[in-house]
């Protein structure tokens, strides 16, 4: 069903409603390139180990990769999570808002997150 | 909520990008050599390419919007008509699809221009068959630096500028759903052709565009350049493909119903679709391999329990649905353009859109075909083989839509019909040699020489490139508001045909004469073939450059300017007047019939749009 493009000439209220419905749509499409993403990552995953016939994987003394990589994207996941919810009560907390958008701006570009709705 | 006055006004353009993009890059390489783990400063690379495309992005403007929302700031609006004038708009970020369908158009070309020059210095190197003239490194140098660059072309060279242009015209809307995220699209693809550029500078990568470990994971700095310049085509292939869904699920007309839709949009639907769901797999991929090179982590290395064939499964997951993402835009235009000069209604439209679909539902199912020779489990050989030659179903099902659209038909042989019957004629040898290389026997022995090199540049540069061409000729007047030659247009078809076809055929029996791929040096008895081929490829690169004289000829010394609808179509695009308005539609069209009743008794016209221009019933 096409939506009613006339709306977005009519009045701001309209328009609005066709962004959010355009933001939604361009939400689940991309949660599908999300979903791909993190499939390659889990089929390495259970290939690698499926192949691990001798143990060999993690040999001994080949130097591991650093966990603290892992801790800071961690920390950013935790941090953009965190500002988001904090964000969201932005009509009670508008200070605090503002207060934290640079570690919002920061985690969001760091952790390539999705872009605006326009 | 009050909204404050202020509002970034940095001087957003290019030179500020690159001017940020510098230090950007030493920043990067520092903070990469302070904390890299590897010797050969790949972390610092990859991380200087980083840190300078993103102060390049910001430099073009792209973190104004989300700090003044963030800040409750006075933001810029989408649709800007004040953006709309001079030919500064295309010079800085712009939210306007037509701006960015011409930065697009432009972009590409010159990439096109370096890609070509690319493939002119290899054919240069086959004139002898001692590889005296390039050596063998700096030869699979250039192959893959022509390889990938090819690649990054034809990922976007339709969707780029005709689906950012015409997309929202050929729905009767305003705008894409996203704006910003349409130009992020475009702002990534020219940092990624000069990362990919760098590699000269790092002496070049050895692995072709296929990327293979444990060579890639070995090679020098100039693999970091592969890494992250095909990472930002994945961006741009992510970023379109969100924004080309949800402009055409989201944003079309009343009356723009599903089987209404325009077959090039629904080429770019498919498309999207594609570059959507394989990219990520890509970009994934990609992140492993930098992570290989530069952490210690040994996915692709089988030395430390990893495995090549990982990346093997990887890659082509991504790389065969990107076979399509070159060709169904194509199918589209050609679905697009034939009926409107055979003057009669498009024959099977549904039959045309199924065939669309069906292919790229079956280009998941085929990666392991490339993989034949590789050492997979014969076991998985049939099935592959099967799924594989199953896509010239849906691929001949277009081609039949096609020719009983031309059976019986009047055809106006303009120059964009021309380079569809082009199309139709070399895509039949690419796809019909694409049916042999599916063949596991038959793959044995071809894999990897000429003949497979022969085979995908008849469907990418046969197929797509002549597709590209007959879009050019075909929508350049609505896009630039001047007709081009149509004499100087019939003896660039002619000449690219001619020349096109004289400079691969011969390569499929090089290819039968077991002449491998990525190889300087070639048996003498070859020679012979090889020249000819040399001296066609040539006049091939001469015909380019007719294209682009028209260009020039056509708009800066003629400049004959376009009617609204020079072709007499039905299409809702051509029933705009030209230049098209800023804001396309003074009032949301409505739609009230096809896009190819030709010929048929009282058709109604396309829409009713409320008097621009006047809908044209055709006929």
């Amino acid at each position: 069903m096409a939506v009613r493009t006339r709306a977005y000439e009519a009045d701001a209220a309209a328009a609005a409603a066709l962004d959010t419905r355009l933001a939604g749509i361009g939400t689940w499409l991309f949660l599908a390139a999300d979903l791909f993403f993190f499939v390659a990552w889990w089929f390495a995953f259970f290939y690698l180990r499926a192949l691990n016939n001798h143990q060999d994987w993690k040999a001994q003394g080949i130097g591991p990769p650093s966990k603290g990589y892992g801790a800071i994207v961690l920390v950013l996941a935790l941090a953009t999570a965190i500002t988001y919810f904090l964000g969201s009560r932005q009509a009670t907390m508008a200070f605090l808002f503002r207060l934290l958008t640079p570690v919002a701006v920061f985690s969001r570009v760091t952790r390539c997150g999705t872009w605006d709705s326009a | 909520m009050v909204v404050s006055e202020r509002r970034l006004s940095l001087p957003n353009n290019p030179i500020t990008g690159i001017v940020l993009a510098i230090p950007g890059y030493f920043a990067g390489v520092w903070l990469g050599t302070l904390f890299g783990l590897d010797d050969d400063q790949n972390t610092g690379i990859i991380l200087g390419y980083l840190f300078a495309t993103a102060a390049f992005l910001i430099g073009i403007g792209f973190l104004n919007y989300p700090l003044e929302r963030l800040f409750g700031w006075q933001v810029t609006p989408v649709t800007d008509p004040a953006e709309n004038t001079g030919i500064g708009r295309f010079f800085r970020l712009s939210l306007d699809h037509k701006v960015i369908g011409i930065q697009y158009l432009v972009t590409i070309l010159i990439m096109l221009l370096f890609g070509g020059i690319g493939a002119m210095l290899i054919r240069t190197s086959l004139l002898v068959p001692d590889s005296t003239i390039t050596p063998p490194g700096n030869y699979i140098s250039l192959i893959g630096l022509h390889a990938v660059m090819m690649i990054f072309i034809t990922s976007a060279v339709i969707v780029g500028p005709f689906g950012n242009y015409l997309v929202p015209l050929m729905i009767g809307a305003r705008r894409m759903a996203f704006p910003r995220l349409e130009a992020l699209s475009f702002w990534v693809v020219p940092p990624a052709a000069v990362i990919l550029a760098a590699a000269t500078f790092w002496g070049g990568f050895p692995t072709g565009w296929t990327g293979y470990p444990p060579l890639s994971v070995q090679a020098g700095q100039g693999m970091d350049s592969y890494i992250v310049g095909f990472a930002l085509i994945a961006v741009a292939l992510v970023t379109s493909g969100i924004n080309m869904l949800a402009t055409i699920i989201g944003l079309r007309a009343p009356g723009m119903t599903w089987t209404r839709l325009p077959m090039f949009v629904w080429g770019i639907f498919t498309t999207s679709i594609l570059g959507l769901l394989a990219a990520p797999v890509l970009a994934a991929a990609l992140i492993m391999l930098a992570m290989d090179r530069t952490v210690n982590t040994s996915f692709f290395l089988a030395s430390n329990g990893g495995s090549n064939y990982l990346w093997e499964n990887l890659f082509w997951f991504f790389g065969h649905p990107e076979v399509y993402i070159f060709i169904l835009p194509a199918f589209g235009i050609i679905m697009e353009i034939v009926p409107h000069f055979a003057r009669k209604p498009l024959w099977g439209y549904r039959t045309g859109v199924v065939g669309l679909f069906g292919v790229a539902l079956l280009s998941w199912f085929v990666w392991q075909h490339h993989l034949f020779v590789s050492g997979i489990a014969p076991v998985l050989r049939p099935f592959y083989m099967l799924s594989t030659e199953l896509i010239s179903i849906p691929t001949g099902i277009i081609f039949l839509v096609v020719l009983g659209t031309l059976w019986r038909a009047r055809v106006w042989f303009t120059v964009p019909m021309l380079f569809c019957m082009g199309f139709l004629f070399n895509f039949l040898i690419g796809g019909i040699s694409g049916v042999y290389l599916s063949d596991v026997p038959t793959d044995v022995t071809l894999h990897g020489s000429y003949f497979s090199m022969a085979h995908f540049h008849y469907t990418i540069m046969g197929g797509e490139i002549f597709a590209l061409m007959a879009a050019a000729y075909y929508w350049l007047p609505k896009m630039t508001g001047k007709m081009l030659s149509p004499t100087i247009g019939r003896i660039h078809f002619w000449w690219m045909f001619i020349a096109f076809n004289s400079t691969f055929f011969p390569l499929f029996i090089v290819g039968l004469l077991n002449m491998p791929r990525r190889v300087a040096a070639y048996n003498p008895d070859l020679v012979g073939l090889n020249r000819w081929v040399t001296i066609s490829a040539y006049f091939l690169f001469g015909s380019m450059l007719v294209f682009a004289g028209n260009l020039i000829y056509s708009w800066f010394f003629v400049a004959r300017p376009a009617v609204a609808n020079p072709w007499h179509a039905r299409s809702l695009e051509w029933q705009v007047p030209t230049p098209v308005p800023a804001a396309n539609f003074d009032r949301v069209p409505v739609i009230v019939a096809g896009p190819y009743e030709y010929g048929i008794p009282n058709a109604r016209p396309v829409a009713d749009l409320g008097g621009i221009v006047g809908a044209t019933g055709g006929g």
